[in-house]
């Protein structure tokens, strides 16, 4: 473990230490050796002293006692007798003089000259047999002889002082010495006498003739020993002492700090939390660290609860973030977390998946009609329908409006398919008429079936899925349409050129072109508004509305076109690209009403442009779905100067009474009714009676689709105040001032070279 | 009592005369070699009285001591030689061991000579007077010596040879088939080995009891002899036989071989009473 700051650790404190109180120790033992040996130096030197006086004392002790112990010999009466009578000398040498009070001389020789210095018979010692030159009274043996013994003389006399000879002694000095037990600091064995040249001593100077080694110091040896070992014993006692109390410590101390740090490092760092808590669950041996340890559980355990809490919260959060507020079900965020999270557990393997798309019918026309309340209940009621019919696995997903899915990992497409027609049959069983609904509430299902292996595959699935909920909404299908593999899928949902086209278009409204075909008001045969027909580069050509619409709406996208195409003619308008005072009859989807960007830039050109009239021609399907609400938007738009038209009139599903609400001014018949009007049917004359019908009640009614002069008069004979159509003038790509002529369009026929899209344009618009 | 009393006296006496005591005088022997005796210069005319002491003593034995000082105290004039027994000065007693090369003779010879001297010195009628085997000499002596200037001999402890008997015999006729140089270690007197040449010690041994009571027997000088009642040295007959020599025989109760204790003063008065008798004869 690698600790970011590398402070020294409790082991390495504790190893440190140890070689401190080593050193310590050693150093104090080398001290006290120090010591020892200073203190052995002064004993030598002080027992050299004492040595040196010892044998002097011990010398002149010896020397003392030979004298007079000599001078015994020298009063002992037979000594006088031997001298007097030798006659038995070698008996008394032999047997007498050993009962001679004089012990000091043991060992020693004796030898008795006579009063000329001659040795009685001849000498028998190894003493000299004559007696030395002077009265000495101390003399070293002669060189070559034996080195340990002192030579003493002394005369004899009797009572009357008259010198009767002499008596000699042999000393065995190391001997005596030695047996005198007096020598405490000499060595006895050392002692040894060096001949002297002259082979005279003095008493005082006989120390300077010995040689000698100075005693052991026994007392002191054992006490030095004593101390060696008392400093030994207590070194091994503060050593062993130490090395336990440093392994109890390792063992009690740094070894469970140690763990302790590692484990709170590990904690710390997000190793193996768990084992770390387990770890750290464990008793300490010591009561500071356990009372640690439980702080820092507490503190652990505290922390793990606001963890969980927080875990928990941010799960919520999550949770939230995932689920759709209104219904409860997960959303498309969640949709598209958990597809990415099939993906991954699929782990580069295909895995076979089924997406199944919901779609409430009218729903807009129920929300609009019955408000959004009554929505709001619908959509809870389709998801709690279709979260009974599904698995507890499965999961209900919103991904927009009244839009939902599920995905159903390894589903094949019987499963699918299965569930699909299950959730529509608890849908259609379910009463909706309990949120007081007067119709029933269907629900469109498309399923898509394959195998992904890779996120990106969704997109395709998706479209599938959409294009099989298209098909599903289709009049006349059983509501569950399954997508096949070999089926094509709608060009509007999958990736194309056009899709990309637009796409770009919206990014940038300048790829937008505009072809402007003239609206002619009949009574005067003027055309007082051109309709901007919208028109977007696609190569080297150009993609008409027919195209773009369809990917439009199913992308949801009406909004942006519409954002997009009058942020681009307000551009024409500054340019002066469109001049002044031509009208301009401008598409809006309903949608766009509620933008409040869109009604800044209406308001803006309305403003800015005031002598150019303006007609919104508002889709009337569209207007189904988001109409009611827009009212107040057309209002305001209406007191800015805009007038009002609902467009393709009669194609759409437009209750009378809803219509009635709206403050549109003009109906604009959508060709397919124009074209009825000629028509001597019952489809003919009932739109015939319906125009007749709206133009009573006060519209005024546009004419879409005229394509010759039979359309025109039948429209004129109805009572249409406006037409449109190729015979009245094609779409052209610019907006000249003389377009705005009087009478012209009614008197020519249009000549169709402007633009050749837009007379396919005009061809689809007849069928 | 009494003579508890008179000890006291007799030690308060010789502790006052101390002071006067002896002086060391050296006379060379007959032999040649240098011979000590202590004397003490008496009263003129008071008489002399010659101390010999014991067996290997000195003339300053203890018991021989105590009649010295009483003696002198009493104004005689005391002789205390110390035989040399062949050492020049001798000053201290022998060993039993010690080479004893000296004979009776010898001795004899110097007991002469120191009376000699005391009858160049003193004045007055002289006194012998020996102790144990002083005693012995002084009967030796004064037998082979008769001079008319002696006119009592005090013989202490005076008693039988020692070994006596057919012991006696036997050691005589052992000792006489040695060479008279070599040294012998045999009983002589209280010596169990005494040490001395086969000549030497064979002269002592001629001394027997029946040679020393016919010396007794021809003395022409009074003999008194004291004896020690408690002396283990006295044979049963030994006074009988001494008084049937001649020897006037007076024995202590219950005192030693030494005489000592209370006994050196009833000694003491003895000696006294001797010499005051025969000074008045």
């Amino acid at each position: 473990m690698s600790h970011p700051a590398a402070k020294l650790s409790l082991t390495e404190w504790s190893r440190r230490l140890f070689l401190a109180v080593l050193l310590a120790v050693l150093g104090v033992a080398g001290w006290g050796l120090g010591q020892l040996q200073s203190i052995d130096r002064e004993v030598r030197g002080h027992r050299a002293e004492e040595a040196q006086r010892e044998l002097q004392n011990a010398l002149l002790s010896v020397q003392n006692q030979a004298v007079q112990s000599l001078h015994k010999l020298v009063a002992w009466d037979e000594t006088r007798q031997q001298l007097y009578d030798p006659g038995y000398y070698h008996y008394w040498l032999a047997d007498r003089l050993t009962q001679a009070d004089t012990a000091v001389l043991s060992g020693r020789t004796v030898q008795l000259y006579d009063r000329l210095g001659h040795a009685l018979d001849g000498g028998l010692s190894g003493l000299p047999k004559a007696l030395p030159a002077g009265p000495p009274n101390v003399l070293l043996a002669p060189a070559g002889s034996d080195e340990r013994h002192l030579f003493i003389y002394a005369p004899v006399s009797e009572g009357d002082g008259k010198l009767i000879g002499y008596v000699g002694a042999q000393v065995d000095l190391p001997h005596v010495l030695s047996s005198l037990n007096s020598l405490s600091y000499t060595d006895p064995n050392s002692l040894h006498l060096v001949p002297s040249t002259s082979g005279v001593l003095s008493g005082k100077s006989l120390l300077d003739h010995f040689r000698y080694e100075i005693a052991p110091d026994t007392d002191w040896q054992t006490l030095r020993r004593q101390i060696l070992n008392t400093y030994l014993g207590l070194a091994l006692v503060v050593l062993t002492g130490f090395l336990i109390q440093f392994l109890f410590l390792h063992h009690k101390l740094a070894r469970p700090l140690k763990r302790f740090a590692e484990k709170i490092y590990r904690l710390s760092t997000g190793g193996t939390e768990l084992q770390a808590v387990q770890e750290l669950s464990n008793p300490m041996p010591l009561a500071e660290l356990e009372t640690v340890r439980q702080a820092l559980q507490g503190y652990r355990r505290r922390l793990s609860e606001a963890y969980q809490n927080l875990e928990s919260r941010n799960a919520a959060f999550r949770d939230q973030a995932r689920r759709d507020a209104m219904t409860g079900v997960l959303n498309r965020r969640a949709f598209e977390e958990d597809w990415s999270t099939l993906i991954e557990q699929a782990g580069g393997r295909p895995v076979g998946v089924a997406l199944l798309l919901f779609d409430c019918d009218h729903f807009k026309a129920i929300n609009d009609t019955y408000g959004h309340g009554t929505g709001d209940h619908v959509l809870k009621a389709i998801c709690y329908v279709l979260g009974q019919v599904m698995r507890s696995v499965d999961h209900l997903y919103r991904l927009g409006g009244d839009e939902f899915a599920t995905l159903l990992p390894h589903a094949d497409e019987g499963q699918a398919m299965r569930l699909a027609q299950r959730c529509q049959k608890a849908l259609e069983a379910h009463d909706f008429r309990q949120y007081k609904l007067k119709e029933s509430v269907s629900v469109s299902i498309g399923v898509a079936v394959d195998e992904v292996s890779r996120v990106e595959e969704m997109t395709r699935l998706q479209a599938r899925a959409d294009t099989a909920m298209y098909r599903a909404k289709r009049p006349g299908s059983a509501r569950v349409h399954m997508h096949g593999k070999s089926e094509a899928l709608d060009s509007t949902l999958v990736a194309s050129p056009e899709v990309s086209a637009l796409y770009r278009a919206l990014a940038d409204p300048t790829r937008f072109n505009f072809l402007y075909q003239p609206l002619v008001r009949l009574s005067d045969g003027r055309a007082e508004y051109h309709e901007v027909l919208t028109r977007i580069g696609l190569g080297h050509g150009v993609m008409g509305p027919e195209r773009f619409l369809e990917i439009v709406r199913n992308r949801r996208l009406e909004k942006d076109l519409d954002l997009a195409v009058l942020t681009r003619l307000r551009q024409h308008l500054r340019e002066g690209t469109i001049p002044p005072g031509s009208g301009l009859a401008i598409n809006l989807f309903a949608q766009s009403l509620a933008c409040t960007d869109i009604l800044a830039i209406l308001q803006d050109m309305a403003c800015a442009h005031s002598d150019n009239p303006f007609l919104l021609e508002i889709t009337e399907h569209a207007l189904n779905q988001e109409g009611a609400d827009l009212a107040g938007p057309m209002l305001a738009l209406r007191q800015v100067g805009f007038r009002l038209a609902l467009d393709d009139f009669g194609k759409a599903y437009s209750p009378l009474s809803y219509l009635a609400e709206l403050p549109v001014q003009y109906l604009k018949f959508d060709p397919t009714l124009t074209r009825q009007l000629h028509r001597d049917d019952t489809r003919g004359r009932m739109v015939t009676r319906f125009a007749r019908l709206m133009h009573e009640a006060g519209y005024l009614l546009m004419a879409e689709g005229v394509e010759s002069a039979q359309h025109l008069a039948r429209v004129r004979a109805l009572g249409f105040d406006y037409a449109q159509g190729y015979f009245l003038g094609r779409p052209a790509a610019s907006l000249l001032p003389q377009m705005a002529a009087t009478g012209s369009m009614l008197a020519g026929a249009p000549d169709g070279k402007n633009d050749p899209d837009a007379v396919e344009e005009g061809h689809q618009k007849a069928q | 009592m009494k003579s508890i009393f008179r000890a006291i006296l007799t030690a308060l006496l010789l502790f006052c005369a101390l002071p006067l005591r002896a002086e060391t005088v050296h006379l060379t022997m007959p032999s040649g070699i240098q011979g000590r005796a202590a004397y003490h210069a008496g009263r003129p005319g008071q008489g002399a009285v010659l101390l010999l002491h014991g067996f290997l003593q000195t003339g300053d034995f203890s018991t021989l001591r105590q009649l010295y000082d009483g003696l002198a105290e009493a104004g005689y004039t005391v002789l205390a030689p110390t035989l040399t027994l062949g050492v020049p000065d001798r000053k201290e007693s022998l060993d039993c061991d010690s080479l004893h090369l000296n004979e009776v003779g010898d001795e004899v010879a110097e007991v002469q000579a120191w009376f000699q001297w005391l009858a160049r010195h003193g004045t007055g009628p002289i006194y012998v007077l020996g102790h144990s085997y002083g005693a012995r000499l002084m009967v030796i002596w004064a037998s082979g010596h008769p001079d008319d200037r002696v006119r009592g001999l005090l013989a202490v402890s005076l008693i039988g040879s020692q070994p006596s008997g057919p012991r006696l015999d036997a050691l005589r006729r052992r000792i006489r088939r040695l060479p008279p140089t070599q040294l012998v270690r045999e009983p002589l007197s209280f010596c169990r080995r005494y040490t001395a040449p086969a000549a030497a010690y064979l002269g002592y041994l001629r001394w027997d009891d029946r040679r020393m009571l016919g010396a007794v027997a021809h003395l022409r000088i009074p003999l008194d002899v004291v004896l020690g009642g408690a002396d283990p040295n006295l044979r049963r007959h030994w006074p009988a036989r001494l008084d049937g020599a001649g020897a006037r025989v007076t024995i202590l109760p219950k005192a030693s071989h030494f005489m000592n204790g209370l006994h050196q003063f009833a000694l003491l008065d003895w000696v006294l009473d001797r010499l005051h008798g025969t000074t008045r004869s």
